[in-house]
């Protein structure tokens, strides 16, 4: 069984695209998108004219002076992981002093892109093709859980374990204690008796598949116990993708994607699995 | 405020529980929405109050709305949950999607569902679309052949009229120019198939690169019946249609309708593509319908060619590597890119 993965697309639509497009490419026999998948920050377009914009973005106002070019700038703010939100001059003044109000904008932004990339794999995977999974980060707010549980081409598989191919593949968003404060986590011990639970219901770890994020403690005694044949961690900063292993299991760390740059770019890890044994594997970008 | 709609808005309202106040607008209407703990408890709009003035502003299409976090205490005067009114407004707006559709095909000039074609040398007014007495007799007899013929089937009976006129502009050819002209005149609505005989039709327009005076008869039978031969029962529907003006020529189960719709989808599509700057169309694009169907267009030259299938009775392999190609090789015959 091949498995393709990726995580970490945080909002970027290009990646989105990508990932879809990769599943089938790599003729993976299932496909895992694993958080964070929102992104970060909403762009303030700021109307000036009947077809005029400005456009604060990377430090530099953007003068726009047709739609055509509000289009390209709005999606290129879209493909690299942004939100956007055009406003009059006195919209943005308003926002600016409620900080609530924004929050409540970003997070309907939010929603609406998960609705949105829901809708294109509707649209682009096939009934016939092979299953594709999705789940939150332990950075995604809880709002979007709501929509990726209504299912569709694009499967839910968080904080639960999902049957491919004999094998189980066990996937929770949630983490320990971080420096972020992230909206998922929980102290080490609630979330070890959280994916003790959950994995009371593997079978034979040798076909069991994590994707589990998180390097809180509670994960890494999850893993050490229940050894699973190959472990996906989050995405990692930095040049190419991180590779460890915890006795028997190959714990595997795509790239975090390059939303920040002109072309986004999708990383992940294609992974080969026989008969309980990780037989290859090769870290991707797209 | 663009960018975002209000719906989305106000579902995170809701699942976070907040309270706040909408004040929204549209085509010169004005109204507010007032949320406590992510309830919608009451509503304003133009002479409306509560739940009336709630579904009246859920329902504007595009508003631009501010909202407002202060909180001001109101009494509870929609008990109605929201999200079964998101559902109910949601309800309403497809109706009335399907309403306006229907009327629009309705209004369409929509053309017969078996299509003769017209004699190259007896179309004098080059529309091809008279509407005259000898039309409607013409189409009368087409009918009759249809009926009396009682071909094998749907595919069968049609193009056993086509055949038919094939034949009548054969022997009719040493005959004047004006009783010839009435050939292509069936091409006007046929009994039970237009939605009003009173339709001025399509254009003169439509005397564009689908002209019926430059149709190749047997070569548009045989795309269909290529398609048919190859997908058999698969096969629920087909339409050869002008891109001129979305009028069908040919057809099994014809929808005109659809021609129309999908001709405007095409359009889109074209000018999409031109404007995203991507690579222009190539043969043919296909839409997964539910229910197992497939809807498949070929625009080609003048003309595309619909079909839609049954892909729980044919395999898609078979369809898009042994069939396809062969209906596309035959259309391209009839109408060149």
């Amino acid at each position: 069984m091949k498995v393709f993965t990726a995580s970490g697309i945080e909002g970027s639509t290009a990646c989105f695209r990508r990932f879809l497009k990769a599943v089938s490419t790599y003729q993976a026999d299932v496909g895992v998108l694993m958080g964070d998948l929102t992104g970060r920050k909403v762009v303030s377009v700021i109307k000036k004219g009947p077809s005029t914009w400005e456009v604060p973005l990377d430090g530099k106002v953007h003068e726009v002076d047709s739609s055509a070019a509000l289009t390209e700038l709005t999606q290129h703010v879209a493909d690299r992981g942004d939100y956007w939100l055009e406003q009059t001059p006195e919209e943005y003044e308003h926002l600016r002093s409620n900080p609530s109000v924004v929050e409540l904008y970003f997070k309907s932004l939010v929603r609406e892109r998960i609705e949105e990339w829901l809708t294109m794999a509707d649209e682009q995977l096939s009934a016939e093709g092979p299953p594709v999974f999705v789940a939150p980060g332990c950075g995604d707010w809880p709002i979007i859980d709501e929509l990726l549980e209504r299912g569709g081409r694009l499967l839910p598989c968080d904080d639960r374990i999902v049957e491919v191919d004999g094998y189980q593949l066990v996937t929770s968003s949630s983490s320990g204690p971080t420096e972020w404060e992230l909206v998922r986590e929980m102290d080490d011990h609630q979330l070890h008796q959280k994916l003790l639970e959950l994995c009371s219901g593997i079978g034979d770890p040798d076909f069991a598949i994590f994707n589990l994020q998180s390097d809180s403690k509670a994960v890494q005694r999850i893993v050490k116990r229940f050894q699973p044949v190959v472990r996906f961690r989050g995405s990692m900063q930095g040049n190419g993708g991180g590779v460890s292993r915890q006795g028997r299991t190959l714990e595997l760390s795509p790239r975090a994607p390059m939303v920040e740059d002109a072309a986004p770019t999708l990383y992940g890890v294609l992974v080969q699995i026989e008969r309980g044994e990780v037989k290859d594997y090769v870290f991707t970008e797209a | 405020m663009k960018g975002i709609s209000l719906s989305s808005v106000i579902q995170v309202i809701n699942l976070e529980k907040q309270s706040c106040d909408i004040q929204a607008r549209a085509d010169g209407q004005s109204g507010q929405l007032h949320f406590r703990d992510g309830a919608l408890v009451d509503a304003v709009a133009d002479g409306l109050e509560g739940e009336d003035a709630a579904y009246e502003i859920l329902g504007w299409r595009d508003p631009e709305f501010e909202v407002s976090t202060e909180d001001t205490p109101r009494d509870r005067m929609i008990e109605a949950d929201l999200t079964q009114m998101l559902l109910e407004i949601a309800r309403r707006q497809d109706e009335e999607l399907e309403e306006s559709a229907r009327s629009a095909a309705a209004q369409d000039p929509v053309p017969p569902r078996l299509e003769p074609l017209a004699s190259p040398a007896g179309d004098a007014s080059g529309n091809g679309r008279g509407t005259d007495q000898s039309t409607a007799e013409t189409i009368q007899q087409l009918e009759a052949a249809f009926e009396e013929a009682g071909p094998e089937s749907e595919m069968e009976a049609a193009l056993e009229p086509i055949r038919e006129a094939e034949a009548a502009t054969a022997a009719s050819a040493g005959e004047s120019a004006a009783t010839a002209a009435s050939a292509p005149a069936a091409a006007a609505p046929a009994a039970g198939a237009a939605p009003s005989a009173g339709d001025a039709g399509p254009s003169a327009g439509a005397a564009g690169a689908a002209s019926p005076a430059a149709l190749n008869v047997a070569g548009l039978r045989k795309v269909v019946q290529i398609a048919h031969d190859g997908l058999g029962d698969a096969l629920l529907s087909a339409d050869l249609f002008s891109s001129a003006d979305g009028t069908s020529y040919v057809g099994v189960n014809s929808q005109p309708a659809v021609c129309a719709l999908v001709n405007q989808v095409t359009e889109r599509m074209t000018w999409a593509f031109d404007k995203g700057g991507l690579p222009p169309l190539g043969r043919y694009y296909m839409a997964e319908l539910a229910g197992s169907r497939m809807l498949l267009v070929a625009p080609c030259g003048g003309f595309q060619l619909i079909l839609v299938v049954d892909t729980s009775r044919v395999q898609l392999g078979l369809l898009l590597n042994v069939v396809l190609p062969e209906v596309l090789a035959a259309l391209e015959e009839v109408s060149p890119r």
